[in-house]
């Protein structure tokens, strides 16, 4: 809860810088609740995130946390990841690079750390993203000094791939939109390129700064070359809120 | 531009799933069975079958440890198979991939197993052990794919766990029991080392598939609590050593006839560590 507090805290200070240049600036407020079922965690789980992000001129910064409220032995701190973005123009495409930082303690005394870039590219149907990354899964200060014997506090894996393909029926400009993705990425998980994660959205404006969302999410194992079988899903829900 | 995107997708698609003869396509698109029915006739081959328990008179004894044989062909296999005789192994596990998953490797594979008067050997499945409708094979010959063994010596006794991956998850099932296995009986042992077919880190880059995230923290979570000395993989094809805190995991490379670098892992026990060599055919 403190660390929400100071997120909140340091996104309200972040506001005030943009709102005190003459810039294009955009404060956006997203907000949802994950409801699922995976075959190796206590089922159902229950998962809730919130993320702001300031838009100044070309530059996002983002940031956002979840918890995990069906874990059984909560921990202390969230999800949270950290997200850079700056917009720009190559041979009159659009096309945003993103830079960010992702910090996922899955259990107190172990957690990942994935860091890595993310170029993005938009068509009036289709949206692509493609980038890098590297993953680190580490054993926390404390537990290793009290009873590991070994010296390897970190396991990394190097330059894994990400990647989003989504297919959406309506252009950008219409009030509703309904989309398929195909993608490894979310914003607190990153799966190995071979676990393809399956997405169905649907969106609609209420008002043209606030949008509501629905998502399902389709999870299987052993992809491409393993004997397939499920792993799980989860329906999404939430909205986001542009402040302009 | 987008009707030329869609045709590309479609062109990827079909090459990534057509690429490869010994893939069943049918299987990389869904499975023959669900790791949770592999689970339930494994254990319902454990009830009557009970849990093998080996006891050995020597204070130090060796495991010698193979992945990816692929049979078929049985060169490597074969001179795996002299070398496991030769070096008095008390045990050997196979950590699955060890057939193509087609009824003739399965036939082939019932005839040079070790005879059990002369060593124990334990068998996990892999997915290419399951392509081709294979686990219904597999289960009529060998048995269960769950299952856990014990090794008695003079000084202590040890836990050998042997666990069905082939599918890119353990299920749901197969988690609750290694939970409880660990709970109830890690206490007892002095070592704890789990056999997996599906290996856990992506330390390189290749297009086999590893489980999900989500089931690796969950996984790792229960090694750390329970202190697993080491967990045993193949899968893919290439050597690899990872540790994080008291657990390794271990990659083997593959025993794969054709294979420059083929391999196994012997496992050496002794009164006071456990410890591992590569060693290359």
């Amino acid at each position: 809860m403190f660390l929400s507090v100071r997120i909140i805290l340091i996104m309200l200070i972040l506001l005030l810088i943009c709102m005190s240049k003459s810039v294009k600036s955009q404060f956006q407020i997203e907000l949802y609740e994950d409801i699922g079922r995976y075959n190796s965690v206590a089922s159902p789980f229950f998962k809730t995130a919130a993320m702001v992000s300031f838009q100044c001129d070309e530059y996002v910064v983002s940031i956002g946390n979840q918890w995990n409220v069906s874990k059984k032995d909560l921990i202390s701190v969230p999800d949270l990841f950290i997200n850079y973005t700056h917009k720009f123009v190559v041979f009159k495409q659009a096309i945003d690079v993103q830079a960010f930082l992702l910090y996922i303690p899955f259990t107190p005394p172990l957690y990942e750390l994935d860091w890595g870039v993310l170029a993005a590219y938009s068509l009036q149907r289709f949206r692509f993203k493609l980038g890098t990354y590297f993953k680190m899964y580490r054993i926390s200060r404390t537990a290793f000094e009290e009873n590991v014997l070994h010296h390897k506090r970190n396991i990394f894996e190097y330059f894994n791939m990400m990647y989003l393909v989504t297919y959406y029926i309506n252009r950008p400009d219409k009030r509703w939109n309904v989309g398929f993705s195909l993608t490894n990425i979310d914003h607190f998980m990153i799966n190995q390129e071979t676990n393809p994660v399956f997405n169905l959205q649907m969106s609609y404006d209420i008002v043209p700064t606030f949008k509501l969302f629905l998502e399902g999410w389709y999870k299987s194992a052993g992809a491409f070359n393993l004997s397939v079988n499920p792993f799980g899903f989860f329906i999404r829900s939430g909205c986001v809120c542009k402040i302009q | 531009m987008q009707n030329s995107i869609i045709k590309t997708i479609c062109l990827l698609s079909y090459l990534v799933f057509s690429s490869c003869e010994k893939i069943d396509l049918r299987s990389a698109l869904m499975s023959y069975e669900k790791v949770s029915e592999r689970f339930d006739q494994s254990m319902e081959w454990n009830t009557r079958q009970g849990y093998p328990k080996i006891v050995t008179s020597d204070d130090a004894y060796k495991i010698m440890v193979m992945a990816d044989s692929h049979i078929g062909s049985t060169e490597n296999y074969d001179l795996f198979i002299k070398d496991v005789l030769q070096k008095k192994s008390l045990a050997v596990v196979m950590n699955g991939d060890i057939t193509t998953g087609r009824s003739e490797d399965y036939n082939t594979l019932s005839a040079i197993r070790p005879d059990k008067n002369d060593i124990e050997s334990f068998l996990t499945v892999g997915n290419h052990d399951l392509y081709f409708n294979g686990w219904e094979e597999f289960y009529a010959r060998f048995g269960a794919s769950v299952y856990y063994f014990t090794v008695k010596s003079p000084l202590a006794s040890d836990l050998f766990i042997c666990l069905d991956s082939g599918s890119g998850t353990l299920g749901e099932k197969q988690m609750q029991w290694l939970k409880r296995i660990l709970e109830n009986k890690r206490k007892e042992y002095r070592h704890c080392v789990v056999f997996t077919h599906v290996n856990f880190f992506r330390t390189r880059h290749t297009g086999s598939t590893n489980l999900l995230v989500e089931e690796l923290h969950t996984l790792m979570h229960m090694f750390h609590e329970y202190q697993v000395n080491m967990i045993i993989t193949g899968h893919d094809h290439i050597k690899s050593v990872e540790v994080l805190g008291n657990t390794t995991y271990l990659t083997m490379d593959a025993l794969l006839d054709g294979n420059e670098q083929a391999g196994y892992l012997l496992l050496h026990i002794d009164e006071k560590e456990l410890n591992y060599t590569f060693v290359n055919l």
